[in-house]
């Protein structure tokens, strides 16, 4: 809970109990330094301060998607698979093919060492897939929503504004993950929804060979596919919160991320098996990419596509 | 600067110029984004991606009309590739 916005405050039951919860050696400067202020220190300066960041705003999107222009500086392959996770609301009226996110990729015009999830309007299906360094799809497992517990029960009607899903967190939006281990093997790849596995899924390739070196951490896209460029597969609806790891984020802290954080910036959460994204992105002050962003490896995405986008407050 | 040409799919295989390429449902023609001095005929041309949208994109019902993308050419929408489990 924030701190009062006015009257006399006390150091440990006010500001200490926000900041870091200590009840002992409680220093003002270090209440200050971890809160981000600098000197001089007072007290005042926590009036309304909330450690938690806020998530006020959404990105309400038709045709423009966030990524990088240019490969992060800091790139490798990624041994330990990779995790991306963000919320969506499709507000397309009839159902198309949904770009979610992407990571991978040395050349950011070919898909080339990537995963990619995506979802296919024709079969009603989130197909997640993994490309090795040439390109060639050596990993690929599809979940059609209509047979798993998401709420998208008619697949003819497909996912869409008046049939988006299961709407479980109270800002209205689905969060979704993709999770891959690294290596070749269907199984090796798991979609969420609202935190849960989805259990039933077709079309799963395997393939034999050695993954561990062939997919790359250079571009993250949300809303699109990094390669693919302007296209009508751009996610047509609202995002936020795109988190990306360049490990496997395991099923339990996939439901931490969901019931722990829900749909808010990154910051503090540090499940129980591994450390923070390398990229997290909130679109607060209306759509500052500075104010609340990991940004471990140096991507900089920054918006491309058309202007049809926005970011408004959440009602 | 980057610019986007409405061209025959004939054109388009003949000349492999342009990337992100939209095709209509029967695949007869194709909207591609090319570099401002393109050199081939086209039908018309769209000075921006939203020009593009705005061009393709029924803002009545909230769909493309007609027009789609597919950039995966090793797309198997019916599952006929397996292996499956």
């Amino acid at each position: 809970m924030a701190v009062k916005t006015s009257g006399q405050l006390s150091l440990r039951y006010d500001i200490a109990a926000e900041v870091n919860g200590d009840s002992s050696n409680i220093r003002l400067r270090t209440l200050s330094s971890a809160a981000g202020f600098g000197t001089p220190d007072r007290m005042s300066e926590f009036y309304g301060y909330s450690a938690v960041p806020p998530n006020d705003f959404y990105w309400q999107n038709r045709n423009a998607w966030l990524g990088n222009t240019t490969a992060a500086p800091i790139s490798n392959t990624m041994p330990l698979g990779a995790t991306m996770m963000g919320w969506f609301l499709p507000n397309v009226t009839t159902s198309k093919n949904q770009l979610l996110f992407s990571i991978g990729g040395d050349i950011r015009s070919q898909r080339g060492g990537a995963f990619r999830a995506t979802y296919q309007a024709n079969l009603n299906r989130i197909q997640l897939a993994v490309w090795d360094s040439t390109g060639t799809r050596r990993v690929r497992r599809e979940y059609p929503l209509h047979d798993n517990p998401t709420g998208v029960s008619n697949s003819r009607s497909g996912w869409r504004r008046d049939q988006p899903g299961t709407l479980v967190d109270p800002s209205g939006l689905i969060h979704i993950a993709a999770t891959w281990n690294g290596t070749a093997n269907a199984n090796s790849l798991q979609l969420y929804w609202n935190g849960a596995p989805l259990l039933n899924s077709v079309n799963n390739d395997t393939s034999a060979i050695d993954m561990s070196n062939q997919v790359f951490n250079s571009f993250i896209a949300f809303g699109n596919s990094h390669w693919q460029g302007n296209n009508l597969s751009i996610f047509d609806g609202s995002m936020d919160n795109p988190f990306f790891f360049d490990y496997l984020v395991a099923g339990p802290a996939v439901g931490g991320y969901f019931n722990n954080v829900g749909n808010a910036f990154a910051t503090a959460y540090d499940g129980w098996n591994g450390t923070n994204p390398f990229y997290a992105q909130g679109f607060e002050a209306s759509g500052d990419l500075n104010q609340e962003v990991i940004n471990q490896f140096n991507h900089n995405p920054v918006m491309q596509g058309g202007a049809n986008f926005q970011f408004l407050p959440y009602p | 600067m980057s610019n986007y040409y409405l061209i025959t799919s004939e054109s388009y295989s003949t000349t492999l110029v342009g990337d992100y390429p939209i095709w209509n449902n029967d695949e007869s023609k194709v909207i591609i984004s090319a570099s401002i001095d393109y050199s081939y005929p086209y039908s018309q041309s769209f000075d921006g991606y939203d020009d593009v949208q705005n061009w393709i994109w029924d803002f009545s019902k909230k769909e493309y009309l007609n027009w789609c993308d597919d950039d995966d050419p090793d797309d198997d929408p019916y599952g006929i590739d397996g292996p499956f489990s």
